[in-house]
Order: C-alpha cells, then sequence, then structure tokens
C-alpha cells in the first residue's frame, strides 16, 4: 500500500561562532577610471560569498557590479575574514566589505563636497556618479573624484573590522548572547510511504527561509535547495558503517548521497524581514536549510502511517521494522 | 615500460601521443593533453565528475584505459563553448543558479550535452535520469535540471537565455551571475588538483593501521632507499609543536602521529617522491611497530569510569550547560509531557572534490595552493609547526569544490607544506575519495534524550534534555556543535524553563566537526517529533502548537538573550503553511 | 603500474590469437567499468590486455527464428534502449536500464558483466530468468553454457577471459502468453547495489488464470543468480490467485540465502523477496491482460 503524508518543521539559527569573537575585515582599493578591487580573506566554498561580497561593495560604492573585482582568501593579499562557517560570511564578512567600501565613499564624498559644494551628508553615489541628493543634475564620477584625490597625493583605501555582537556563555548556566543575528525558517515535506518495503519518495518540499534581505535571491534560493539535499541524505540514505572505528564503505557506491532522481521539487520561499545590523539588512542563508529537513520528513512519515523511526537514517529497512512492530 | 601511440581527437583537434599503455583516459586529458577541466572525484566511476563524451556518448573516463579512444572522438567541457562563446547550455547553467562550487559542473555539462544532442524535448524525468550519474553536493539539482530545460528551450529555437543577467539600480537583490561564474562553465577554473608546476613531486600519507595504538618505532630506511623517493618524515620532522586544532583551547591533533594514534585516519609518516606512483609503494615500505591499545567506540563506551582514556585528560571533552528557569516548576506546571530517545549516525560532507594542495618554497615564502574554508586559519597552523613567521607563509585558496564545513580543519595543509619545506621542491598532495573519507570530519553522531512538558492551551513549560555527541578522536569543531545545539535545543520554540546538559565524547571513531548547520539538524528530528506528539496528546493541530510558541519580537531563547528585530520566523511559518496546504 | 601490453584487435580470431600467443598472461577487456576496479584495487593482475571494444561483429540484438541473439559487447544502454527487448523480453531492457548510472551503462557491456560474475548482477538476473546459454570460443572451439553454469565460486566464472571469450547471449524469445518482469529494491534510485534484484519468466494458459510454467532469478543470494526451483516448481499448474502467491511467498524463503550487507540485513531482504516475488507475477501476468483473483 501507498501512503502520503505532510510533515512541518523549523528552525532558527544564529549567525557565527557561539559566543566567541569571530571578526572579518576588508579593504576596499578604489581607481581612476571608477572601479574598485575588494580583498577579504573570505572563503568562497561555492556557496558565493565572492558574489556577494562584490554586490555589496557595489552597492555601497555605487558604482556598477562589472566595475568592482574581489580577491578572496589569499594570505598574502587579503586581511583576514574568518572561517566559512557557522553561516556567517554574508552578515560579518559582508558587514566588513560594506564597512570598507564606506570608508572609501567617506573618503571620495570629502572630496566630491568640495567640487558640488554640497555637505557630504547631501551626497549620494549611484550607477559610478556622486551627485547631490535631489539635484542630480549637480555630479560628477566616481574615477574624476578618485582621480582628482591622487593628483592631490592621495590613493583612495577603505579598511574595516567587524565583529558580532556577542557576550560568551556562563560555564554554569549557559546564559549569554550566542549570536549577533538570527536566520529563522518552516519547511513541509510530502512524502509517500510503501508500507510493504518501507521506502520512503519524497514528493515535494516547501521551504521558506528568513533571508534579512536576500542579497543575491538566486544564490539564496540555491543555498535553500543545496541544504535540503544534504538533510534529505541525512534523513533517508546516508550512512556511515563503521567496525570498531574503521569506515568500511569510504567511497560513493556504499555512501549514498541524493542523485537527482532522489530529489524531490523544490518550492524556496525567501523572505525578508530585514535584519538592523545586517549589511543592507541581511543575514547568514547558507547553512540551516537542512536543519528542519529530517525532522519534516519522519514527521511526514509518521503523518502517513502512524508511527515513527527514531533512529537515522531512516532507510526503508528501518521504516519497515517499525512497521512490522505494528508502530510505536 | 614500452610506451605506445595513440590517436585520438579531442574537442575537433586532432592528437597524437606516445603514451604507458597502462594510462587511463582521464589521466591522458587533464595531464598529457592539459585539458583540467575534466574532475577526478572518486575515481571509481561513481561520482560523474570525470565524465567527457566518447563518440557522442558520456562516460567515466576516470574507469577508462586510454587506448579505449583510441581513434575516437571526444569532447571535453573545453570543446563546449568558451567565454567569448558560450553554449546555450553554458550561459543557462549561470543564468539559472546551477553553478555553485563548480567541481561537478564539467561532468554535469557533458551529461547534459549527450541528452540535448539527442533530445531537444525532454522532460523533467528525463534530464533527471540523464544526470544521474553525475552527483552534486551543492545545488539540489533542481536548479540544473531548469537550466537544462532553459537551453533546449533555446536549442530549439524558442526563446533564447537570457544571460548576462542585467541589475536594476540596485545590485543588492538582483541576482547576478555569480562573479566565478564563468570559468566554473568552461573548464577553466583551476582547483587545487589543477596545478602543475616544474619539477613538481608528490606527497603520500601513510595512515594508522589501529584505531587506538601506541607507536613503539616507525621503520622508514626501506622506504627512504627506494629510487624516486625523496624523503620520508615522521612527527620528529616535524620543527614545531606538531599540534593542530581549529578551537584555540583544544588543540589536540597531531600533524604527524607520534607516540600514539587515535583513529584511523591519523597520519604517521609522510613520504615526498618524484611521483605519486612511487609514494604509495614508498609507503607500503614504511614498518610501523604498533603496541595496540584496547579502544573506546561508542559515547556509551567512553564515559564509564574504567574506560581506556583516547586523551590524557580523559574522554569528557565538554559538558556544555544550559540551565534557565525553575525546570520542576515548568513540568509541575505542564498538563502533558512526552520524552522519548533519539539517534543519528555519523555524516560524511561529501564534497565532490577530494583535498588537494600544492605547497612551493620559493623565495623565503612558503606559498601553499589549497582547499580551505579558511585560509588564514591555516596559515596560522602551517607557520606554527614549521616555526616560520606567520607573515612568510602564503595561503591561498584554489576554487574549492564544496566544503559544507569538512574543509575547515587542517587536512593535508601542514603535510603538504612540510614536504615543500624539506625537499625544497614544489610539492602536490592529492587525497583519494578514501583517503578523503577516512581522514576528514563528520557530522557528529548523537545520542538524545529529550522531555517536553505543556500546559494544556500548547503553550511549552519546560524542556530537559541530555545530549551526547561523539567527537571522535580529536576535538576539532565538537565543543563548538554541541553548544550549539544547546543554545537551540528546542529550534525556535520559546521555553521559559529549561535544563540542557551537552555532552562532547572522545572515542576511537573517525574525527567529528563541523557540518552544515552545526548539530541543529540531529536536535531538530527530536523535538519536532515531540511537537507533534504534543499536539496530539493536547487535540490541537501541529500547526497551532507551532504558532503558539514560535519567537517573534520580544521571545527569549535558551541562553536568556531578548530576540528583539529582524524576528522572521512566523512569516517564514505562515506562507509556508499556506502555500504547502498544510493543515493539521 | 597496470599492465604493459594493450591489444585493440578487431575481429574475435584475432582476439584467439592474442589469447593463444600470450598463454595467460594476458586477458580480455570488454567496456572496463569492472576490471578496471579490480585491477586498481590489485584483485586482478595481468600483463597485457585485450580490449575488445572494436570488435564490431559483437555488437548486435537480433531476433533469429525461436530465438533472441545478443552479442556480448552490446552495452547496457544499447539493451536498455532496444525495442525489440522492450517488446518481447522486457526483463532484460528494464535490468540493464538498472546498471550503475548513464556513464557505466554506456561502457559497460553484457559480456563483461557475466564475465566478471557479480551474483546480482542485474542482466545476470534477467539472464538467467530468461534461460539464456552463452557461446563462448576459446582454443578448443566453440561451446554453449547455460548462464547458471557459468558461475564457478564468488566472483569467479567458468569462463577464463586469459583464454576464451564470450560471443553471444542466446534464448528462445517469449511467446504467446508468456511474459517476463523485473524488480529492483534499492537504497538510492540511481549508482546504487541492489538490495534485491528479481527476474521472472513466465507462461500461463490462453485463459490466462493457470500459471503453466514460471522461471524465477533472485540476487543477490547465492554466488550466483538463484533460481527459485522448489518455488518454480510449486507455482507450475497453480491457478493465478493470492494464494497460489502466498505459497509461492513462503516456500521462496526456504530457498534463497541472504546474507547481511551494507545494502540491508538478511532478515529485511528475505522480506523484500515475497512482496518482490509477488509484485513481479502481477506485474507479469497483468502485461499479459490477466490478473490475481482474490
Amino acid at each position: 500500500m501507498k501512503l502520503r503524508g505532510k510533515g512541518i518543521a523549523c528552525f532558527f539559527y544564529g549567525m557565527g561562532n557561539t559566543g566567541k569573537p569571530n571578526p572579518a575585515s576588508a579593504y576596499v582599493e578604489l581607481m581612476q577610471d571608477g572601479s574598485a578591487n575588494i580583498f577579504c580573506g573570505v572563503a568562497d566554498i561555492g556557496q558565493g560569498s565572492s558574489t556577494v561580497m562584490t554586490q555589496i561593495a557595489a552597492q555601497e560604492l555605487g558604482i556598477p557590479f562589472e566595475m568592482v573585482t574581489m580577491t578572496s582568501a589569499d594570505t598574502g593579499v587579503t586581511p583576514e575574514a574568518g572561517v566559512t562557517s557557522a553561516c556567517r560570511q554574508t552578515f560579518i564578512s559582508g558587514n566588513a566589505v560594506r564597512l570598507a567600501a564606506k570608508d572609501a565613499k567617506e573618503q571620495l564624498f570629502a572630496e566630491a563636497a568640495k567640487i558640488l559644494s554640497a555637505g557630504t551628508e547631501k551626497l549620494a553615489a549611484q550607477n559610478g556618479y556622486i551627485y547631490v541628493e535631489n539635484y542630480p543634475e549637480r555630479k560628477t564620477t566616481v574615477g574624476e573624484v578618485v582621480a582628482k584625490l591622487y593628483k592631490a597625493g592621495k590613493v583612495v583605501i577603505g579598511r574595516a573590522s567587524f565583529n558580532p555582537p556577542i557576550v560568551p556563555l556562563d560555564d554554569e548556566t549557559g546564559q549569554g548572547v550566542p549570536y549577533g543575528v538570527y536566520t529563522y525558517g518552516t519547511m513541509v515535506s510530502e512524502v509517500e510511504v510503501d508500507t510493504e518495503t518501507g521506502q520512503v519518495n519524497v514528493l515535494k518540499i516547501t521551504a521558506a527561509q528568513d533571508a534579512g534581505k536576500a542579497i543575491n535571491p538566486l544564490n539564496v534560493e540555491g543555498q535553500i535547495e543545496g541544504g535540503i539535499a544534504i538533510g534529505l541524505g541525512f534523513c533517508l540514505s546516508e550512512e556511515i558503517f563503521l567496525e570498531k572505528g574503521l569506515i568500511k564503505n569510504p567511497n560513493f557506491n556504499e555512501y549514498l548521497l541524493p542523485t537527482a532522481l532522489d530529489m524531490p521539487d523544490i518550492d524556496p520561499i525567501i523572505v525578508e524581514c530585514p535584519e538592523p545590523i545586517g549589511p543592507f539588512g541581511a543575514n547568514g542563508v547558507g547553512e540551516p536549510s537542512n536543519v528542519p529537513v529530517a525532522a519534516s520528513i519522519l514527521n511526514a512519515i509518521a503523518d502517513a502511517v502512524g508511527c515513527r523511526v527514531k533512529e537515522l537514517p531512516c532507510t526503508a529497512e528501518r521504516l519497515f521494522n517499525v512497521l512490522q512492530q505494528g508502530g510505536n | 615500460m614500452v610506451k605506445k601511440t595513440i590517436n585520438l581527437n579531442v574537442n575537433g583537434k586532432q592528437y597524437e601521443l606516445e603514451v604507458e599503455p597502462d594510462i587511463k583516459l582521464v589521466d591522458l586529458i587533464r595531464e598529457k593533453i592539459g585539458l583540467t577541466g575534466t574532475k577526478i572525484g572518486c575515481n571509481n566511476g561513481e561520482c560523474g565528475a570525470c565524465t567527457i563524451l566518447l563518440e557522442g556518448e558520456p562516460v567515466a573516463s576516470c574507469m577508462m584505459p586510454a587506448f579505449k579512444a583510441h581513434g575516437k572522438n571526444i569532447i571535453t567541457v573545453e570543446g563546449l563553448g568558451t567565454a567569448q562563446n558560450l553554449h546555450p547550455l553554458q550561459k543557462a547553467f549561470l543564468a539559472y543558479g546551477a553553478v555553485q562550487c563548480g567541481f561537478c559542473t564539467p561532468g554535469m555539462l557533458m551529461s547534459a550535452k549527450a541528452l540535448l544532442d539527442k533530445n531537444l524535448t525532454p522532460t523533467e524525468q528525463d534530464i533527471r535520469q540523464s544526470i544521474s550519474g553525475n552527483l552534486c553536493r551543492c545545488t539540489g539539482y533542481k536548479k540544473i535540471v531548469d537550466a537544462i530545460l532553459a537551453a533546449a528551450a533555446e536549442l530549439r529555437g524558442e526563446h533564447e537565455v537570457k544571460w548576462p543577467v542585467t541589475t536594476g539600480e540596485d545590485v543588492v537583490g538582483s541576482s547576478v551571475t555569480r562573479v566565478d561564474g564563468i570559468p566554473k562553465v568552461t573548464g577553466e577554473s583551476k582547483f587545487a588538483n589543477d596545478y602543475y608546476f616544474p619539477n613538481m613531486a608528490y606527497a603520500q600519507a601513510l595512515r594508522s593501521a589501529h584505531p587506538h595504538a601506541l607507536i613503539k618505532n616507525i621503520d622508514i630506511e626501506k622506504a627512504q632507499a627506494l629510487a624516486g623517493v625523496l624523503g620520508v618524515y615522521t612527527s620528529k620532522d616535524i620543527p614545531g609543536p606538531n599540534i593542530v586544532g581549529i578551537m584555540p583551547h583544544i588543540k589536540d591533533t597531531p600533524v604527524l602521529a607520534g607516540d600514539k594514534v587515535r583513529h584511523y585516519g591519523d597520519a604517521v609518516a609522510l613520504v615526498v617522491a618524484e611521483s605519486a606512483e612511487i609514494a604509495e609503494e614508498a609507503l607500503r615500505m614504511i614498518n610501523v611497530d604498533y603496541e595496540p591499545l584496547p579502544g573506546v567506540f561508542s559515547v556509551e563506551d567512553a564515559i564509564k569510569e574504567d574506560a581506556p582514556k583516547v586523551h590524557e585528560g580523559g574522554n569528557m571533552l565538554l559538558h556544555r550547560k544550559m540551565y534557565r528557569g525553575d525546570i520542576e516548576k515548568g513540568f509541575s506546571e505542564a498538563a502533558v509531557i512526552v520524552e522519548d530517545n533519539f539517534k543519528t549516525r555519523m555524516n560524511e560532507h561529501a564534497y565532490i572534490e577530494p583535498e588537494a594542495g600544492v605547497a612551493l618554497y620559493e623565495g623565503g615564502i612558503l606559498k601553499v595552493y589549497t582547499i580551505t574554508q579558511g585560509a588564514h586559519y591555516h596559515r596560522g597552523e602551517i607557520a606554527v609547526n614549521l616555526k616560520l613567521p606567520v607573515s612568510k607563509v602564503r595561503v591561498i585558496q584554489t576554487t574549492t569544490g564544496g566544503g559544507f564545513g569538512g574543509k575547515i580543519d587542517v587536512s593535508l595543509q601542514v603535510l603538504v607544506a612540510l614536504a615543500a619545506f624539506k625537499t625544497g621542491r614544489p610539492v602536490k598532495m592529492a587525497y583519494s575519495r578514501e583517503e578523503s573519507m577516512i581522514t576528514s570530519t563528520k557530522r557528529h553522531p548523537y545520542y538524545m534524550h529529550y522531555k517536553i512538558g505543556a500546559r494544556s492551551d500548547g503553550k511549552l513549560t519546560a524542556v530537559q534534555a541530555e545530549i551526547y555527541g561523539d567527537t571522535g578522536a580529536y576535538g576539532s569543531h565538537g565543543p563548538g556543535v554541541l553548544t550549539r545545539t544547546a543554545a537551540s535545543i528546542v529550534g525556535p520554540y520559546e521555553v521559559d524553563n529549561l535544563k540542557v546538559d551537552a555532552y562532547c565524547v572522545y572515542t576511537n571513531n573517525p574525527v567529528a566537526g563541523a557540518m552544515r548547520a552545526f548539530g541543529s539538524p540531529q536536535a531538530s528530528i527530536a523535538y519536532e517529533a515531540l511537537m507533534d506528539e504534543l499536539a496530539q496528546k493536547l487535540g490541537i493541530s501541529a500547526v497551532e502548537i507551532r504558532r503558539i510558541n514560535g519567537y517573534k519580537k520580544g521571545s527569549v531563547i535558551p541562553t536568556g538573550q531578548v530576540l528583539t528585530d529582524g524576528v522572521g520566523f512566523m512569516e517564514t511559518f505562515e506562507r509556508v503553511v499556506e502555500k504547502s496546504g498544510f493543515n493539521r | 603500474m597496470y599492465w604493459e601490453n594493450y591489444y585493440l584487435p578487431e575481429t574475435v580470431d584475432e582476439v584467439l590469437k592474442h589469447l593463444k600467443d600470450s598463454n595467460g598472461n594476458t586477458r580480455i577487456m570488454a567496456g572496463g567499468t569492472d576490471l578496471m576496479i579490480l585491477v586498481r584495487k590489485g584483485m586482478v593482475k595481468t600483463q597485457g590486455i585485450i580490449d575488445i571494444g572494436n570488435i564490431k561483429e559483437l555488437k548486435y540484438i537480433r531476433e533469429e527464428g525461436k530465438y533472441i541473439k545478443i552479442g556480448a559487447l552490446t552495452t547496457h544502454s544499447q539493451l536498455a534502449e532496444s525495442a525489440l527487448l522492450k517488446k518481447k523480453a522486457r526483463v532484460l531492457a528494464l535490468a540493464a536500464g538498472c546498471v550503475g548510472s548513464p556513464q557505466i551503462r554506456n561502457a559497460g557491456t553484457i559480456g563483461g558483466n557475466i564475465v566478471n560474475a557479480h551474483s546480482a548482477a542485474d542482466t545476470a538476473i534477467a539472464l538467467t530468468a530468461l534461460n539464456a546459454q552463452a557461446r563462448i570460443k576459446g582454443p578448443e572451439g566453440e561451446k554453449e553454457k547455460p548462464l547458471s553454469e557459468l558461475y564457478t565460486g564468488v566472483g569467479k566464472s567458468f569462463v577464463d577471459p586469459t583464454k576464451e571469450i564470450i560471443t553471444e547471449f542466446v534464448f528462445e524469445t517469449p511467446g504467446e502468453n508468456e511474459s517476463t518482469a523485473f524488480m529492483r529494491h534499492a537504497k538510492r534510485k540511481a549508482l546504487a547495489l541492489p538490495i534485491l534484484n528479481l527476474g521472472v519468466w513466465l507462461k500461463t494458459n490462453s485463459g490466462k488464470n493457470i500459471l503453466e510454467d514460471v522461471r524465477i532469478a533472485v540476487g543477490p543470494m547465492d554466488y550466483k543468480p538463484l533460481r527459485a526451483v522448489e518455488t518454480e516448481n510449486m507455482l507450475k499448474g497453480q491457478p493465478l490467485t493470492e494464494k497460489t502467491l502466498k505459497s509461492a511467498q513462503e516456500t521462496i524463503i526456504k530457498e534463497i540465502k541472504p546474507r547481511d550487507s551494507f545494502q540491508g540485513r538478511a532478515a529485511y531482504k528475505t522480506d523484500m523477496v515475497k512482496v518482490f516475488l509477488a509484485r513481479a507475477i502481477v506485474e507479469a501476468v497483468g502485461d499479459l491482460g490477466g490478473r490475481i483473483d482474490g
């Protein structure tokens, strides 16, 4: 018999190392043609931090995305940004890059204010131009200002370091402020269970995550979907067989991560509840989409068949055995 | 060995090469022809990263003798399109976000091309079937499927893939194409194993033969004498303290095990040789005299008073307490109390790119090109252990094929640096899939006991939990993982009274460390199951109990922190409930 | 170093000559997908390889008289996509389509899969259900062997690839009132070894309500594809009813020998054999337009 069910699960997830300082830093260099180099130690491991940092710098500087180049994770060139972990890079390194860009921009505005005869607080930058707010015709370009400063013997370099606001946890009670900001999410999984075999087929997953502000919506969706794949494997198929500490299946033939055929349709939903201390309201999104996957699938299975496996992975065999015992 | 002539056409160009008769096709393509877009992920035909087209059919080039391609036509990712003239598939992969780390991308593109060469109107199922031999750990495949559908539409002449993506007034909030995208779809991206330097040597590590043993002696004489071996090194050859660890207060992992091994993944010796094959042969000539010790392979055994000690200080690495409110009062106020045990197993990160790195010692600077999630962290460990000023070590992250937490800890970085430091040669070290899985960190297996109470209206009154995490032979990020679990012990549900005891325990199992979402997926299966059970027992819906307890502005989390702004939980909840039609 | 010599003959006669000349030091490679793993792990050692991939005369699927004949170098992809097999011997097309991944199916061949002697090779299960014969050419000429006799031990084949070559598989084309089915249960939908695979060939009476004859092959249960002979005998002549299926399920679990593996425990495999045997018979009978009576 094939039975269907739906399960729900939720998460909240803090950005950064728990209750510990974990700063990031960045430099921004502006060139006379109005382009910019960012230097930041953040390691892009595929999640897209270099793209996000480039977007943040371009937005803050008011120059086109294509004019910004990111150099990342080269200790001979880039300042430290901490490890790519704990969902921290968009929030922490993103803030460092934004603040470094702001530092550079303030140097520009100080000069531009003289050129445009306006207070720096009246200035804005967009698409490579610096202009007086409400008077877009009173403008100059980023490149011209950089060039002018250069002729005066000044190179425009912005720099910044950012550390999330935390309070270390008390050893005896665990009380404190573990993280500066949080992301939140909810997931519903829909499954079909073959009750004769215990085989679970995940049909659909609907997942929403609060990105604060999605710096790059396509990338946010990619993080949600990728996290779901890792969670699905964790739940249903991935198992290391240990024999007195030795991994007996150190290969992809017997350690089974999901293939394209194992993954369900995914409906990713981005929620944007601005984070006041995030760069442009953003918080991190990379890690936690895999938090509720197994839980929502297990709840869906329980909804379908009335009993649950309490031991992962929930292989067909484990579920079959629970079903045979008449549930729990 | 007598070389043999092979003729083949690669990407429209004819090659005639003198090669060893046993060379594999992937090695011919990468090392003799120099096209490194084709990747090696498992060397066993199980991941698809090495997929190329042989006479138009996708095949695993890691499983194929090169001579199978004699007289035949091959297409690799480099033959698909160039940066200046991208193939519709390449454009679509960029436009639809089908590329993340990029390591599976070349093989994925080849499988997709083979499909579209035969079928320009594939269904989603056709596509999933055609890429079912290409593992991707980053994307969940959805965007890859979308991209292939879009490329098919362009190739049918229906509508072009919209690329490049243009930004609006605001760059932030635009789905601009990733900055490292183009080289990832053309095969130009250089991953660590794609670096070759003149005069490059190869390093390989000897791994422990026991899960727990004293090392009485290591005899390297024979290995050293083997022709082509440049050096064999043991713990004695490490200038510095021979210790690493991602958490500054828990440096407990030797670079090369000296007096003792604590799991099968420990390296006990390092060979540097003219070729990887010679290095491998030399490994077999090293004799290690072990005195096996009793081992502990479960948390249950490890916490017994008379358990063998994995480390001097005992097996309990951390007891994280998180106590708030009055737990007894909380349970006394509960109308219903639910309680259960849950268990999860070890998980592999399974990034498709295995660990690799190349080190060069030039002009007093030790340069290391390597996979990493933290170049600065790795730099520090190299400098300390080689006794070099930190500024004399330069770690350059190469394009990294996924990490998910597994490339945070030091893997081969100090070893390959040591090899270059000692020999003065550029040295490459690249793990096989097996070595990667045996040595790398894992997701912590958890043993969880939960007890949750709620009032008759569904409001949670108390949570008590004991969590045991098996961190294996070394601490890695273990204490951080268990602490994070404690701090989010019931997810986004508010409770005033809680008592959490989370323990991080050493065993002789593989090391567990950071893995995407740090201890949260494990806890989630427990508290979400119990939330459903509470709802059932209280006769309210699964939706209602979560709505009542879900975090809102002003909610207090287990550490006592008050959530102020930016609390988007209820919005995610209501939108998913609505869109998924969840109604129980 | 794996091997020193590599030959690419174009005819079977050339293969036989190479084999004879090399005196057991050289072995045949077909698709290479299994052999490459064995060589790399040091489980197979050889001085030379005779790559038979270019022998066109061994690549065919055709119907000749009462028989379907398949050249040993036919790839799994070709089997899976064969219109002839899909129509007349679906068990083999379906089985071939389950092997590994598209990449493996494009390279791996039916002959190589059989010589490699994995008891759970999907095509071996199908060929066993079809009661196929293998044609083998060697120094003493040509011989035919039923598939079930090609297995001499765990991973050991009757065919010695340093001396002889499988050229063809032959089986009787399923005729009127005859049908086949293939079932596979695995932990993942691609690239996974089976927990269980099962092939069935059966023949009903013209009323499609009595099972006249049946062959059942199951893996991985033994060192070779297991023919459930007692279950077959029990089923012959029985009406197609739920009761008959129940009896078959009870019979088959007595004659299989499952073992614990990473794919599943023996007890689970036993339970699954019951499920998939019933499903296979229902599907094969359904294909003929018949059904199982309650």
